[in-house]
């Protein structure tokens, strides 16, 4: 069956003005391969996606949402009708509306017939390059898996307001499993934003002095008050707990940053963006799940607050504009607020080594477990570390299951300077992060 | 609620599907899953519906596996075309044009509506019980989240399954004062788990939660004695010991059990089974996700390993005590791993309040939410929800949340008393490996562990600089 394509279904939001409210159609095609090697076996993996989203918001702000696999013109037909009979069902809500239409958007830019990734790998030359990964080992260290995924999204979206667009998101990333002699193996992955970014040796050299980093004979390590310096990969989850703080939950006005745009919230020099355009960021598009433009929106310039990220409803209920954060990376999503890619910026004049040179005692953290999600929840961010120990300006021995915790309030005073080279992590989003300091922390063992 | 349109695909089309995509490749097993989905989520928020989802997926997935390399490759749609893509994209000879499709008919959305109104009124009931019974109630969340699923699975052997599933899961937030509290309730969306559900009692829950976290104090640090409520505590059976017992950690030897068959691994009062058979919970089912059919497993018996969990795959490398039945999957876009379904820990002879009674010092864990485990090293951190100390015997004042923490096997070894008053809890969040959440119900009767580490869960306690 071929593909629908939006074009095919506008007519359908033509008859849809003569009714009551507005109605939205998305239409979302992946096709995602995936190629590992593990003991010596070779596995492939594909998928192909195709669905539809038919959102209807009447006049007082009633609204339903169908989704559906493999969309037709005659199922989307249906499925606005389904919404309708949905949206009689729900309450009214003021801030609820429509996105108006763009000057200048009125026709579909061209789009992929089908998703197609860009520079893309064959299944030899996949093959090729994990059995060269996976011989790259020492006896010291040796990589028990290793992975490479491709794959591309189109995104088309339309509603009675007006068309917005089409846009095409490529994606394919990199990754080993890594094992020591002392330890939990490392997972070591990268992101890139197609084939010819593809840098194989690189790859490798940071995966291999990351797991050099962490495997080895751990010190004992016991509670003690000091500086922590993370690697980016160690900084991606602060930074998306510090991230969240700029985000409105689901139908509040404000975010739980105790802080008004003006007041300063961290040090000075320490500059936060929220960037739906980033190059390579896995939400990058040129508009977000409501059809608002992306765009660059600074949270945070020189330690004093600027903005939060807004959608339109957010937005509306704190009296403001949406910032083009509404995020539904799957058709069957409702948009909600959220981030796209959070980047922290280094800070001008400083270099990676001198994150370290002037610590007396400290722990370089090299690789970072997922924070506990309940205590995120209670306010309270604390995540288990390892890397090596500071001593004198000099990374010392292995340092194994280090706690960290603070008040998420607490984190972005915390931080202290940022870095050296970003990099770019997926968590809930993307976080661009270069190597970061926090003064004044206790770690304990766990 | 009318049941979704069921129509058995055209076993042929399938077969010549199967034998197409397998073709030229050296395989031991392979497998053709095909599904449809149809889905509702609904929110209210203080009795409104705020919002409501309709969903409605199908695919299929193909898959063979060898002892040098396998093959995992899905689709959108149940279609012709789509299947045919899955087959290497070569014609499929002979097919006739017929059609695995589930189609879609006008009647389907009036179908759906149906479906749609009881749970509306259920969720309006509750939020209208919860309203009415306290006027300090601030604020009030209900939500629920349905789905029906209906699979049939083909394997090289030309055996086809078909299986219809469903999972309903209500939970209600109150906000009073300050404080926050949940209560849920869950089970098979077949009707009768509406009928069980009493919107009285779950807007009493919910409010009696809150009001005991009012009055709560932080809880102490360091080793103590925890008596896990019946059903409560499943997540800790379910990640500290069920996990270590699928097979795809016991056979590379990731699991702490590996190599542990017949022998004692937990207190000789614990015998532990999986049952996907028993009825109207969400992880029942009559076949698992490769075909094989649903059985009930013993896993401990008094402490001893009598079993792992397997798909076909782990079935066929295990030997004695490897046996299929357990495969799983999120969806037709995810590959099968051995999973759980419905697990628990079997009643012992013990009264629950004589646990309590012989507790001098202590926490009581009314009900754990989520946590973190790492089935390798058997490592283990839950969040104790809701709760209370345990002094001198008796249950004194509730605590402000909690973590617990410690290894799977000593603390399946520290059981030292078992009630006899064995409760399955239809309500638990799903479970996720492998980037895979599907739905498991968890149980069993009060139990006492005799030491694990206890911790503060929130900022006042928790350690700050």
């Amino acid at each position: 069956m071929t593909a629908l394509h939006m074009a095919d279904a506008l007519p359908l939001l033509g008859l849809w003005r003569q009714t009551d409210g507005g109605a939205e159609l998305l239409l979302k095609q992946s096709l995602t391969r995936r190629w590992s090697l593990e003991r010596g076996v070779f596995q492939t993996s594909k998928g192909r996606e195709r669905g539809g989203a038919a959102r209807v918001v009447m006049h007082d702000g009633r609204s339903g949402l169908v989704t559906a696999a493999v969309p037709t013109v005659t199922g989307l037909k249906r499925d606005l009708e389904q919404a309708l009979l949905l949206a009689r069902d729900s309450a009214p809500d003021p801030h609820l509306t429509l996105p108006g239409a763009h000057p200048g958007q009125d026709a579909l830019p061209p789009c992929a017939a089908v998703p197609s990734p860009s520079g893309q790998l064959g299944p030899d030359t996949a093959k090729d390059l994990l059995q060269h990964l996976q011989r790259s080992g020492s006896p010291a260290i040796s990589i028990l898996k290793c992975w490479v995924t491709q794959g591309a999204v189109v995104t088309e979206l339309a509603n009675t307001a007006g068309v917005i667009g089409c846009h095409q998101c490529d994606l394919m990333s990199l990754g080993v499993l890594l094992a020591g002699n002392h330890g939990e193996p490392l997972v070591h992955q990268e992101l890139f934003s197609g084939s010819a970014m593809l840098d194989p040796r690189h790859f490798l050299e940071t995966a291999l002095s990351r797991a050099a980093g962490v495997f080895g004979s751990p010190a004992q390590a016991s509670g003690f008050r000091s500086v922590l310096v993370l690697t980016p990969e160690a900084a991606a989850p602060l930074l998306a707990a510090i991230g969240s703080c700029f985000v409105p939950a689901p139908g509040q006005t404000a975010a739980p940053l105790p802080a008004a745009p003006g007041v300063r919230v961290a040090q000075p020099g320490i500059t936060l963006v929220d960037n739906g355009l980033h190059p390579g960021g896995l939400r990058n598009a040129a508009f977000d799940g409501e059809g608002t433009p992306s765009r660059s929106t600074i949270l945070v310039r020189d330690g004093i607050m600027k903005s939060l990220v807004h959608d339109r409803r957010s937005g509306s209920l704190a009296g403001t504009a949406s910032t083009g954060n509404a995020v539904r990376d799957s058709y069957r999503q409702w948009p909600v607020p959220g981030l796209t890619t959070l980047v922290l910026r280094p800070l001008a004049g400083l270099g990676a080594d001198d994150l370290i040179g002037d610590v007396s005692r400290g722990l370089y953290a090299i690789d970072a477990a997922p924070p506990d999600s309940d205590r995120l929840e209670a306010g309270l961010f604390s995540i288990r570390l390892r890397g090596r120990l500071i001593h004198d300006g000099r990374l010392r021995s292995p340092a194994d299951a280090v706690r960290f915790q603070l008040p998420l309030s607490e984190l972005l005073p915390r931080l202290s300077a940022a870095a050296g080279r970003p990099r770019m992590a997926v968590l809930d989003g993307c976080v661009e992060t270069p190597m970061i300091r926090m003064d004044g922390v206790r770690l304990e063992p766990c | 609620m009318n049941e979704p349109p069921r129509q058995t695909p055209d076993p042929n089309l399938l077969g010549q599907v199967l034998s197409r995509a397998c073709a030229g490749r050296g395989f031991d097993l392979a497998d053709l899953f095909c599904e449809h989905r149809s889905s509702l989520k609904i929110e209210l928020l203080d009795g409104e519906v705020i919002r409501i989802i309709q969903g409605r997926e199908q695919g299929a997935a193909v898959r063979t596996v060898g002892s040098t390399g396998g093959r995992f490759e899905y689709t959108d749609g149940l279609d012709q075309a789509s299947l045919q893509r899955l087959a290497t994209g070569a014609a499929i000879p002979g097919s006739g044009g017929a059609c695995a499709a589930v189609p879609r008919s006008p009647a389907d959305a009036e179908q759906e509506v149906d479906g749609l109104k009881p749970l509306l009124q259920a969720l309006r009931e509750v939020a209208g019980e919860v309203s009415r019974c306290d006027p300090q109630i601030r604020r009030v969340e209900t939500s629920c989240y349905a789905h029906r699923q209906l699979v049939w699975i083909l394997d090289e052997g030309g055996h086809l399954s078909e299986d219809l599933r469903s999972a309903l899961r209500v939970t209600v937030r109150v906000l009073v004062g300050h404080r926050w509290g949940t209560a849920h309730h869950g089970g098979d969306w077949s009707g009768t788990a509406l009928e069980r559900l009493q919107a009285r009692d779950l807007a009493g829950e919910a409010r009696g939660a809150a009001l005991a976290a009012g009055d709560a104090r932080p809880a102490p640090t360091g080793p103590r004695t925890v008596v896990l409520a019946a059903g409560s505590g499943g997540i800790l059976l379910h990640e500290a010991c069920g996990h270590l017992l699928e097979a795809d950690y016991v056979l590379p030897g990731l699991s702490p059990f590996a190599g542990r068959l017949g022998q004692p691994v937990a207190s000789p009062l614990v015998t532990a089974v999986d049952d996907p058979t028993l009825p109207g919970l969400p992880a029942s089912q009559l076949v698992d996700d490769e075909g094989r059919p649903a059985r009930r497993k013993l896993l401990l018996d008094r402490g001893v390993v009598t079993a792992f969990l397997c798909g076909r795959r782990e079935a066929a490398a295990g030997g004695a005590g490897f046996s299929a039945g357990n495969a799983r999957r999120r969806s037709f876009r995810y590959p099968p791993l051995p999973r759980m379904s419905n697990t628990m820990i079997l009643a012992g002879d013990t009264p629950p309040e004589e646990i309590i009674r012989q507790t001098a010092d202590g926490i009581y864990a009314a009900r754990l939410s989520s946590g973190q485990a790492d089935p390798a090293s058997g490592r283990f951190r839950f969040t104790v929800a809701e709760g209370a100390l345990i002094e001198e015997g008796k249950l004194t004042c509730p605590l402000d949340g909690a973590v617990i923490s410690g290894r799977g096997p000593q603390a399946l070894a520290a059981i030292d008393m078992v009630g006899n008053d064995a409760r399955m809890d239809a309500t638990a969040a799903g479970c996720t490996k492998a980037g895979q959440t599907i739905a498991v119900s968890v149980g069993h009767p009060t139990l006492r562990i005799e030491s694990l580490t206890v911790e503060p869960l929130g900022p006042s306690g928790g350690g700050g600089p």
